[in-house]
C-alpha cells in the first residue's frame, strides 16, 4: 500500500522533539522540531522601555531569522522581505494568547532562529516561542499551538514537508520511481495552510493559504488541524512537566 | 501538581484569569491544596517592598535605579545643593524602599540604608523563590545568619547582598543556591539546618 513520501498516514505528524531552557542567558527558551525543521526561540524581558508609558499593553517584539546553514544552499544572512513578514506573522499569532496588559509599557523580546529548514518553519517557530514565553513566566491564556494542514493533489493531509509542498503531479509522471505516489495523492498541486490555534478557546490566531482549496475541503482541513493541535499541546505539556521534574526542585 | 497556562483552577487568585465564569492559570504554577505558587518569573514592584537597586543613571535631581523588574525606579535627591554624583554614582548598589507607584508604573523610591552595598557580594536569584529563602517569620534567613555570622540583606526583587568572612560567605552562597534549587521540597528548613551543622 502506498503512503505519503515519508511513509506517514494522512493524519500523522512528523516526529516532534522538544527541549526546554537551552539558552542560559535567556529568561526562557525552547527548541521545537517537526521532523527536520528545527526552531530555537529565546525570550528576554520584560524589561523597561524608554518610550512613554502611556500604553495599556506591553510591547511584544519578535525577530525571526533563518541561519545561513539551515537550507541546502547557503542562505544570505541579511533579513529580507520574507523574514520581516514572518516576524510580524509570528507576533500576531502569539499576541492574542498573551495577557500583555498586565505589564503595561514594558518590552518582551522573542528571538527565533531556524536551525534547519524543511517546510513549516513558521509553525515550528510559533510552538517554540509559546513554550519559551511560558517558561519565561510571561502571563498567558494558553499555549499557542501551530501546525500546517494542506491539500496535496486531492488529499487532505497534516504537517507537510518540503517534498509535499512542492508536489506537482505533472512533474511526477516523468519520474518513474515516484509516479506511484500519484495514486495516493491524486492529480494537481499542493495547497499549504499554516494555522495557529489557542486550543482551550478553539480560536485561530493565524490562517494563511497558499494554493487553491474549496470551502468544504478547507473546513475539513481546519477541523483536522484542531484535532491535531490538542495532540501537540499534550506533548508540550508533558515535556514541560518532564523538564521541571528533571530540574529536581519539585517533590 | 504542576499546572501550565490554560489549565483550569477551582477558584480565583492572583495567578488566574477569568473566562466565561471559569478560572484558568496564566503561568506555570505549582498547585498545593488549592494554593498556587509561581515557579519562576520576573519581579513586579509593589508599594512598601524593600529592594536592592543599582544606579543606572544620574540626573540633576536624583538617580534612575534598576530594580530588576519591567520598570525602573526614581530616587530623588533630598538635600538640595549637593552633587548627586558625590552620594551615589553609576553601578552603585543601594537598599531602597518603594514609596509610591502611579498607574503608569512610575516608581518613587526612598533610601532604606544610607551606606552603599558595594563592599559585599551581590547574588542574583529568581524573584519568585525569594519568599522560601526568607522562610516563615524569616526563620530560614535567621538560621543562616545565626550559624555563619555574616550580614545578609535580601531584596524582594531577587538580589541578595552578602558580607562578612570570605569562607562563610562562600558557604552561604552554596546554601542559598541549594535552597533556590530545592525551594519546593518539604522540610527544607530541617535539611538546611543539617547541612549547616555539618559544615
Amino acid at each position: 500500500m502506498v503512503k505519503r513520501f515519508d511513509g506517514r498516514e494522512y493524519n500523522e505528524l512528523r516526529k516532534i522533539n522538544i527541549k526546554s531552557n537551552v539558552v542560559d542567558n535567556a529568561r526562557g527558551s525552547a527548541i521545537f522540531s517537526f521532523g527536520d525543521t528545527v526552531a530555537l526561540a529565546a525570550v528576554y524581558g520584560p524589561k523597561p522601555s524608554k518610550m512613554s508609558l502611556d500604553y495599556e499593553k506591553a510591547f511584544l517584539r519578535v525577530r525571526y531569522n533563518m541561519l545561513t546553514f539551515s537550507t541546502p544552499e547557503r542562505k544570505k544572512p541579511t533579513p529580507g522581505r520574507r523574514e520581516i513578514e514572518l516576524s510580524e506573522v509570528i507576533k500576531r499569532a502569539l499576541e492574542p494568547a498573551l495577557l500583555l496588559e498586565e505589564i503595561p509599557g514594558s518590552i518582551v523580546d522573542v528571538y527565533v532562529e531556524i536551525l534547519n529548514a524543511d517546510a513549516g518553519t513558521r509553525t515550528a517557530s510559533i510552538n517554540a516561542a509559546s513554550l519559551a514565553l511560558s517558561l519565561a513566566g510571561i502571563p498567558m491564556k494558553d499555549l499557542v499551538v501551530a501546525l500546517a494542514v494542506g491539500k496535496i493533489g486531492e488529499k487532505i493531509v497534516v504537517d507537510l514537508n518540503k517534498e509535499e509542498e512542492d508536489y506537482d503531479s505533472e512533474k511526477l509522471k516523468k519520474d518513474h520511481e515516484k509516479s506511484k505516489y500519484i495514486e495516493y495523492y491524486g492529480e494537481g498541486r499542493a495547497t499549504d495552510i499554516p494555522v495557529a490555534i489557542i486550543p482551550s478557546e478553539k480560536k485561530f490566531t493565524l490562517i494563511q493559504l497558499d494554493g487553491e482549496i474549496s470551502n468544504k475541503e478547507l473546513n475539513d482541513a481546519l477541523n483536522l488541524a484542531l484535532e491535531k493541535a490538542l495532540e501537540i499541546k499534550n506533548l508540550m505539556k508533558s515535556n514541560i512537566l518532564k523538564h521541571l521534574s528533571s530540574d529536581n526542585f519539585i517533590y | 501538581m504542576i499546572l501550565i497556562p490554560g489549565d483550569s483552577l477551582k477558584k480565583k487568585d492572583i495567578n488566574s484569569y477569568e473566562r466565561e465564569n471559569n478560572y484558568y492559570s496564566k503561568y506555570i504554577l505549582l498547585l498545593n491544596e488549592d494554593k498556587t505558587t509561581r515557579l519562576f518569573g520576573y519581579y513586579m514592584p509593589e508599594v512598601n517592598d524593600i529592594v536592592i537597586g543599582k544606579v543606572i543613571d544620574v540626573l540633576s535631581n536624583g538617580w534612575i535605579i534598576d530594580i530588576n523588574s519591567p520598570y525602573v525606579g526614581k530616587l530623588s535627591l533630598k538635600d538640595i545643593g549637593t552633587d548627586p554624583n558625590d552620594l551615589y554614582t553609576y553601578g552603585d548598589y543601594i537598599l531602597c524602599q518603594i514609596v509610591r507607584m502611579t498607574k503608569n508604573k512610575l516608581i518613587d523610591l526612598d533610601i532604606k540604608k544610607k551606606e552603599k552595598l558595594n563592599d559585599g557580594l551581590i547574588l542574583k536569584v529568581d524573584p519568585a523563590r525569594i519568599p522560601r529563602l526568607i522562610g516563615k517569620n524569616s526563620s530560614m534567613l535567621n538560621l543562616i545568619k545565626e550559624y555563619l555570622k555574616i550580614d545578609i540583606i535580601i531584596g524582594k526583587n531577587g538580589r541578595i547582598y552578602l558580607n562578612g568572612n570570605v569562607n562563610n560567605v562562600s558557604k552561604a552562597v552554596d546554601i542559598i543556591r541549594f535552597i533556590i534549587n530545592n525551594s519546593y521540597k518539604r522540610g527544607l528548613t530541617e535539611k538546611v539546618k543539617e547541612i549547616l551543622e555539618n559544615k
